[in-house]
């Protein structure tokens, strides 16, 4: 059995302007002990599924599908239930760490805190004694829990959210653009860091981000996100060497190495959440497009095992593989 | 740490400087706006039939025949040996009647005000804030405008009215009630110099007397915090760390008065150092309308009896409390947010 299973999950916001689709029948599968990569442009609901996942979303929002967790529907369980899967199973940690802990709090109280949610029989040196622990591990000194939140710099505060995120030994922690406000040094530092304490606390770890490069570093598998829907899902190897969605060739395509000789951009831009295009969402924008595309929407189906995709086209464009995939959208544009 | 006492002893310092030319401006103003204001003193002191003879004799007396610069440079000669004077109407010290008897009254209405604009401001805020754009929301926060826009006199007279006059539950004036004398000066302010000698029933008389001049002028000011603990609390329930602290499962009455409100604490602390001046203001036109002693009433009495040094005396006094107090706030500030140092 899956560790985790989600299941046509839907996350619409009611915003004045109409409901955003911001997730629109998201499905996948993660295993114990593994990573997944989720990528996406900005605003495709990458971020918005990593609250859902947890379900603190913001009122406005309205969400439904499944979220199987050990077996248990998470969406169908009350309150309490839910607050206490958060953080003892499921750890969440962010994008930007700077705003993540609470000012007026030294980093000790954060850990005091919530061992007071969850475990009110520890005593407080107990707590401090893990918590100091946490902080070798993630290479931080427990001197550290003394400090104020403004007093640590970037990078040490992420490696302080992670520690925090690692108090009750959860199954799974979502990491949603966990290096993006750090710079390269410090970014890899905290990968490496992830991929040691993934092994160290036999954890899986959904990865949000919108860098390939972080992707092709950590993950085993990838699921890749375009306008709420997840266009295409495989093996690392497989996304990367065989994508079968064109709008993943043009991610792939876009990513700048040293060879490039001008930036290589997608044309268009991604479709409005309030109203979709009504066929394939990234039709519009799809060099392959044909008028099936337009009208009918593609489901994401397996085409090899183990490697799903949401394409009319895709068992077509498989055979021509041989296409070189940097610029065959870059043509289309010309 | 020792490092950080220097850097606040440094900051007390360049307050008190910072606060000399403040004064200095402040009482070159008063005098000359008193002295331009139509009236004469010595006419309000002895009335309008008084012998001409006698009024230029005591006009004389007063040093008020001098050039007018030579009665500022007088003056000032005499503020800064820190000596206010004596009143020309009743000749007592200036500092005396200020400092004994009508400071402590004051001191002891904004105190008591203060708690209840906090009491009702904040709780109210808090829950406006947690029940946004709900029914309890929509009624706290018309509760706010109204009751901030309403004229202290105006409402002070219903509260009269209602419960002094119809229900007769409060009095309707005063410090202490007639036969029932004041507990020996110790703070000046009633009701500690009360408890401090053990006389309970001085005290809660006294305590009678603050109550409707305390809850008028606190209910007017509780508007004001109200509305910066709602937003202050809006923007706090939407910050990343009060998310973050949800999604580490931390009981959601805990984010709430852990997170949210203790960081909206922070700006609403800076505006109650400038909320110091208004309080001050509000008091004078409380004192007014309750008879209470205050420095507000002792202001009115001496602007209306035209008695220059007392009213001199008096604005000096308040600009020193305003000074200090913002200063007090801004230290209290530094303790609550570990990010302030000065």
């Amino acid at each position: 059995m899956s560790l985790l299973s989600v299941r046509n999950l839907r996350i619409y916001y009611s915003s004045s302007r109409g409901i955003v689709k911001a997730v629109d029948g998201v499905t996948f599968d993660i295993e114990r002990e593994e990573t997944l990569g989720i990528v996406g442009e900005s605003g495709c609901g990458k971020s918005t599924l990593a609250m859902g996942l947890l379900d603190i979303l913001p009122p406005s929002a309205n969400i439904s599908g499944e979220i199987i967790l050990d077996g248990e529907n998470i969406l169908e369980k009350e309150k309490e239930y839910l607050r206490k899967i958060r953080h003892e199973k499921v750890a969440l940690i962010f994008q930007d760490p700077m705003t993540r802990l609470d000012p007026l709090m030294k980093i000790k109280d954060h850990f005091l805190e919530t061992f007071r949610s969850h475990k009110r029989d520890v005593k407080e040196e107990e707590a401090l004694r893990i918590a100091g622990n946490l902080m070798n591990s993630v290479g931080l000194s427990p001197e550290v829990l003394d400090y104020y939140p403004h007093e640590l710099s970037g990078g040490m505060r992420q490696r302080a959210m992670i520690a925090l995120a690692l108090v009750f030994n959860p199954q799974l922690l979502i990491a949603d653009e966990p290096t993006t406000s750090l710079d390269v040094i410090v970014e890899a530092q905290i990968l490496q860091l992830m991929n040691k304490i993934k092994k160290e606390f036999h954890m899986s770890i959904i990865l949000i981000t919108h860098n390939l490069g972080i992707v092709a570093e950590m993950a085993d598998r990838v699921a890749v996100m375009y306008a709420g829907k997840i266009v295409e899902i495989g093996s690392l190897a497989d996304i990367f060497t065989r994508p079968l969605h064109p709008y993943t060739r043009g991610l792939l395509g876009s990513v700048i190495t040293l060879e490039s000789r001008e930036l290589v951009t997608m044309p268009g831009e991604p479709p409005d959440l309030i109203n979709p295009p009504k066929g394939c969402r990234f039709a519009p924008r799809c060099p392959y497009a044909i008028e099936m595309c337009m009208n009918s929407e593609p489901s994401l189906q397996e085409a090899v095992k183990g490697h799903s995709v949401a394409c009319f086209r895709a068992l077509e464009l498989m055979e021509e593989r041989d296409i070189l995939y940097r610029g065959d959208i870059a043509e289309k544009a010309d | 740490m020792a490092e950080r006492k220097g850097s606040l002893r440094s900051y007390i310092l360049s307050r008190i400087i910072l606060a000399i030319p403040m004064l200095l401006i402040i009482i070159t103003f008063v005098f000359f706006i008193m002295r331009v204001a139509p009236g004469d003193p010595v006419a309000a002191m002895l009335g309008p039939h008084a012998p001409l003879a006698y009024k230029e004799k005591l006009r004389e007396e007063l040093g008020l025949t001098l050039p007018l610069y030579q009665q500022y440079l007088n003056y000032l000669a005499q503020v800064f040996t820190l000596n206010l004077g004596s009143s020309l109407t009743t000749g007592d010290s200036v500092a005396t009647d200020i400092f004994v008897y009508y400071f402590p009254a004051t001191l002891e209405l904004t105190i008591f005000s203060t708690i209840v604009a906090l009491g009702v401001g904040i709780p109210l805020g808090k829950i406006a804030a947690v029940k946004r754009d709900k029914k309890a929301d929509v009624v706290i926060r018309l509760f706010g405008i109204i009751i901030y826009a309403l004229p202290i006199y105006w409402f002070g007279f219903m509260l009269q009215l209602l419960f002094g006059y119809y229900l007769g539950i409060f009095p309707t004036g005063g410090r202490l009630s007639p036969g029932i004398t004041p507990p020996p000066h110790i703070t000046g302010l009633y009701t500690i110099d009360s408890l401090l000698t053990g006389n309970i029933s001085t005290f809660l008389d006294a305590l009678w007397h603050l109550a409707l001049p305390s809850i008028t002028l606190g209910l007017i000011l509780s508007g004001v915090f109200i509305r910066t603990i709602r937003v202050n609390m809006l923007n706090t329930l939407q910050s990343d760390y009060v998310q973050a602290a949800r999604a580490r499962g931390v009981d959601e009455k805990e984010v709430i008065n852990r997170h949210a409100y203790r960081n909206a604490l922070v700006p609403v602390v800076t505006i109650m150092g400038m909320e110091i001046a208004l309080l001050f203001a509000g008091a004078v036109l409380t004192e007014t309308t309750y008879s209470f002693k205050g420095m507000g009433y002792l202001l009115v009495w001496s602007i209306q009896n035209r008695d220059y040094t007392m009213v001199q005396g008096a604005v000096i006094v308040y600009s020193i409390i305003i000074i200090l107090f913002s200063g007090i706030i801004d230290i209290i500030n530094a303790y609550i947010d570990p990010r302030i140092r000065y």
